[in-house]
């Protein structure tokens, strides 16, 4: 393979990785280390995404015909309420989670996170969450069935009762904590833990999206943990926060789970683009376009997301339609500098497409669509017409599927190498980014047209005579050639573990300091650190005796060529 | 002053801006409450971060500077300065918390406890007695 430029050839892993001597779950069940617990999220929220997906899988099937063939309707309700919940909190999140976890102390050059052992409660409350809200399967009343918004009333006991909302409630509620810890410790990290010479503009872009998300989660995870707290009361306590009958108001929901949920939406998306904005300058040999271009976008949409929540509530009619329509375009502004800044890293750079860089590729192109659908529906009489239809739900998908998941595609063969010491099998991986190229948009590029047709999201059944039918055999179908890209990814994951070539240090000719250590990193992450004197260190000291001579060359002949001379900076 | 301040500052200014805004636009109380303790909350940390930077008596951070900090000293950085080559890392005492059982175990109780509020409170005994033991196992560092 083309790709790998291997400088030293590791056999076997560093011996050092047990902590107090420990082995195996023990071992896991009591780590502090970044690294482990940045493992245990991966795959845990991995966990979390397949079993989401087999609910996706028997809602397509569903729906692959008029009538009730599989689910009931019930079932079908609780299925797309988890299907949500898990995709949006117990996945995206988490691994996002999982890799900051791995990667911040690593790129900042610290030996490990600010607070080790708040960073392992993180983990177990999120794993405990997402297992006690899935938990409410095995009641009586089925599991949670009011959609991952859970709007009132629907989610009120008169049409909610049971065990499996409030199940719901408390899994969301311990993942709430989790997040808020987890954020704290990520401040901490990146704001005290910098190595000598790692300036805050000398962050990798991953950490400071990373840091923004932070935020993000600090300023909104705790109003969802107080309105879940709210709904609790209400269902169990005979609360009134949001029944009419009583004085609430069951618009303070909305307004209440918004200020969390749009928020939410960039906090699973932010990272993903730190995470391309690491892949797409080392694959195109070039530094990042515009690095603090970048920084202010990635910092604005952190602040305008705080104030676009109402968008999803337009057909209240209770909200001031113009100013969340106009905040929510503004979005668009920074979002398409990033495009830009993506572009003209890639623009004349000799790009190498190997898997990671294909991945970053598709999410490119996929969320451009999902973006462009966005900017329509933040336009209040469009968002009338398309409201809860399936046209939402192909503007989402192709965010958050085409986004994120395929950005996470990509962390997982770029970073794979440096948490594994394996290579994945390149060819199996173009293979899968392939399958599930066509697959995604087989599913989802049909709904927007069923959308525009007036086909509602979260009907288990539709009429024959619609003329839906043939566009959800479609969707349905390239449903399957997901899932099956997805097998094509474990066998490639297990290929991997089990007799993938050693990685080496630093297989992909890396920028940032994670390729300066070992793969996997030693218990302190490194033994030595190169100097920081820009964004760049690893490519710096690999480099450093032509960037030397390049630079006098320069010197000499300063002022005749000067524009060449801030094109190897920065703009 | 510091990014770190500033990264809080811009987040206050921004929201604070956009209450107003908002407020006269819509009249909406939830919205304006929301955005108006988000921005107060911004204001802490700024106010937090500021108080920090005067406590350790400079404007400008080791990390900023260039030169080490509290951790690189910990594990043995020299000054990276004028050297071409930099030290190999020694690590004599290991500076950073070891395995641990006690996050385990709060997330277990913090668990029993969101249970027993679904379940009945008979859950709420041996949730209290774990999260008892398993706070003061932390705090105290207990070796387990």
């Amino acid at each position: 393979m083309s790709a790998v430029d291997t400088t030293v050839e590791r056999t076997s892993p560093p011996d050092d990785l047990h902590e107090g001597g420990r082995t195996g779950l023990l071992d896991y069940a009591t780590t502090t280390d970044h690294k482990k617990i940045g493992i245990l999220y991966i795959y845990a929220s991995m966990f979390f995404f397949f079993v989401a997906g087999l609910l996706a899988l028997f809602m397509r099937a569903e729906l692959a015909e008029p009538g009730l063939q599989i689910l009931d309707n019930q079932t079908y309700n609780e299925f797309f309420t988890m299907h949500g919940t898990a995709m949006m909190l117990f996945f995206i999140v988490p691994l996002a989670i999982g890799f900051a976890n791995y990667f911040i102390p690593l790129h900042v050059g610290a030996p490990d996170v600010a607070y080790p052992r708040v960073n392992a409660l993180t983990f177990w409350l999120f794993l405990l969450g997402g297992l006690t809200a899935f938990s409410g399967f095995f009641t009586s009343g089925g599991a949670a069935a009011f959609g991952w918004t859970g709007y009132v009333p629907l989610s009120d006991s008169t049409y909610s009762p049971g065990a499996g909302g409030d199940l719901w409630i408390v899994g969301l509620a311990l993942t709430g904590v989790s997040g808020t810890l987890g954020a704290v410790n990520f401040v901490a990290t990146i704001f005290g833990m910098r190595a000598p010479g790692m300036t805050m503009f000398r962050l990798p872009i991953f950490v400071w999206n990373m840091l923004v998300v932070s935020a993000l989660i600090l300023f909104t995870f705790p109003v969802l943990t107080a309105a879940l707290a709210m709904l609790f009361i209400d269902r169990n306590f005979g609360g009134g926060f949001f029944d009419p009958a009583q004085g609430g108001d069951p618009i303070l929901w909305q307004h209440l789970f918004w200020f969390f949920g749009h928020p939410e939406v960039y906090i699973a998306i932010l990272p993903f683009f730190g995470v391309i904005t690491e892949i797409i300058p080392v694959f195109s040999r070039k530094p990042l376009f515009g690095y603090r271009g970048f920084v202010l976008a990635t910092l604005l949409i952190g602040a305008y997301s705080f104030s676009v929540w109402a968008h999803h509530m337009f057909t209240t009619g209770a909200v001031d339609g113009p100013f969340f329509s106009a905040t929510s375009m503004l979005i668009a502004v920074p979002t398409g500098i990033k495009f830009f800044n993506w572009i003209s890293t890639m623009w004349r750079g000799k790009i190498r497409f190997a898997s990671p860089m294909l991945f970053s590729m598709g999410f490119l192109f996929m969320f451009l669509m999902g973006g462009v659908t966005g900017v329509f529906l933040a336009s209040p009489p469009i968002d009338f017409a398309t409201h809860d239809t399936y046209y939402v739900v192909a503007h989402f998908h192709y965010v958050l599927f085409g986004g994120s998941v395929f950005a996470v595609f990509a962390g997982l063969y770029y970073w794979g190498p440096k948490i594994w010491g394996r290579m994945f099998d390149e060819r199996l991986a173009r293979i899968h980014f392939w399958l599930m190229l066509v697959g995604f948009n087989l599913t989802f590029f049909p709904m927007h047209q069923l959308g525009l047709d007036g086909m509602p999201r979260r009907y288990a059944d539709y009429s024959a005579e619609s003329g839906w039918q043939p566009l959800n055999v479609v969707a349905t179908v390239g449903a399957f050639i997901t899932a099956l890209a997805m097998v094509v990814f474990v066998v490639n994951f297990v290929k991997m573990r089990r007799s993938g070539a050693p990685a080496g240090d630093d297989p992909w000719g890396g920028y940032t300091l994670e390729w300066a250590t070992s793969s996997p990193p030693p218990h302190h992450n490194f033994t030595r650190l190169p100097r920081i004197r820009s964004e760049r260190p690893v490519f710096d000291e690999k480099h450093a005796e032509e960037l030397e001579a390049r630079s006098n060359r320069e010197n000499r002949k300063s002022g005749t060529d000067e524009r060449r001379n801030t094109e190897d900076r920065r703009g | 002053m510091a990014e770190e301040v500033r990264f809080f500052l811009r987040t206050a200014l921004y929201t604070l801006g956009i209450t107003v805004v908002y407020w006269f636009v819509a009249y909406e109380i939830a919205g304006s409450i929301l955005l108006l303790s988000l921005g107060l909350s911004a204001v802490f940390f700024v106010v937090v971060g500021v108080v920090m930077i005067r406590h350790a008596g400079d404007d400008v951070v080791p990390e900023d500077t260039g030169s080490t900090n509290v951790v690189g000293r910990t594990l043995g950085f020299d000054e990276p300065e004028g050297e071409t080559v930099t030290p190999p890392l020694i690590i004599e005492d290991d500076p950073i918390a070891t395995a641990s059982i006690w996050p385990l175990l709060v997330a277990v109780a913090a668990l029993l406890l969101g249970l027993g509020l679904i379940y009945g409170g008979w859950m709420w005994g041996p949730g209290v007695a774990l999260a008892s033991v398993a706070l003061w196992g932390w705090v105290t560092q207990l070796d387990a």
